[in-house]
């Protein structure tokens, strides 16, 4: 089972505009262990939440049939972020995915997924370049 | 450690542990949506040819952020954060759990940014490698 080379490049659409709450926040800032006021009110978010956001949009595409991938044996190889700012509660944001490159070797599918997150005002605020590895069936 | 930019380049920040155990896998799964059962389920993780249940990469990234983040002023941000996952970490069904190991040194340091390489080791295994993570002073 190899992944299908024909979907690099393939973008899929972008999600519906979803708005950061402080309760979001919180509870990712409890789930890393961060420290987290309990009453603010307007919160900046870990560096590493971005993920949460599109973990939805990379979870349908790891599922999409299009792109051959064995889901259950998918391990996460490499990530990145690049931020332009922190994301904040209160951000309206909207996440688009593109898969930017697939490579096999030795049986292993390297998918490279990479997340745009923009703002309500449509600026750029965070890139996530994640490397997801199914690993050869044969392992 | 008062200050993150009193630190020169080649300078550590204080060695930051945590323990990890299976109730903050749950936890991370439901705030990162991320429900593999490779993090909750012995039975689906030694069936994929894992050891036992392992924490999520992304649990352990983020985790880790905090030696630097812990200590920045309300006027910094995090710009860059990257990393490889190199070994899981494995985190037993007792109450004790996992012990992470962080040490993040001073790599190079500008005007407005400081540049930090993060080691992390559980027992004697490398967790993550090439870890870089940059801080922006505005």
């Amino acid at each position: 089972m190899a992944a299908n080379l024909e979907m690099i490049g393939f973008e899929y659409p972008a999600s519906d505009p979803l708005q950061i709450t402080v309760k979001d926040i919180q509870n990712f800032c409890l789930a890393i262990g961060d420290t987290v006021p309990e009453y603010a009110k307007v919160l900046a978010a870990p560096p590493t939440y971005a993920i949460a956001l599109v973990m939805q949009a990379m979870t349908h595409a790891m599922n999409d049939a299009r792109l051959n991938l064995n889901y259950a044996r998918v391990v996460h190889a490499e990530q990145r972020f690049e931020h332009t700012r922190s994301l904040v509660s209160g951000d309206l944001i909207t996440v688009t995915l593109t898969i930017s490159d697939i490579k096999n070797r030795m049986g292993n599918d390297f998918v490279t997924f990479v997340a745009r997150i923009s703002d309500a005002k449509e600026k750029l605020v965070t890139t996530s370049t994640s490397v997801l590895v199914a690993r050869s069936e044969q392992q | 450690m008062n200050s993150l930019t009193s630190l020169n380049v080649g300078d550590s920040l204080t060695l930051m542990q945590y323990r990890v155990k299976r109730s903050d896998l749950i936890r991370y799964a439901g705030a990162s949506l991320d429900f593999n059962p490779i993090h909750y389920s012995d039975r689906i993780a030694t069936s994929v040819g894992l050891p036992g249940v392992i924490a999520h990469g992304m649990h352990t990234m983020g985790a880790v952020a905090r030696v630097v983040t812990d200590h920045l002023p309300a006027s910094a941000f995090v710009s860059s954060y990257s990393t490889k996952f190199s070994n899981p970490v494995i985190v037993p069904d007792d109450d004790s759990g996992a012990l992470v190991s962080v040490i993040a040194t001073v790599s190079a340091k500008e005007k407005d940014s400081m540049f930090f390489s993060i080691e992390v080791t559980c027992g004697n295994q490398k967790i993550l490698s090439q870890t870089k993570l940059t801080v922006i002073f505005k």
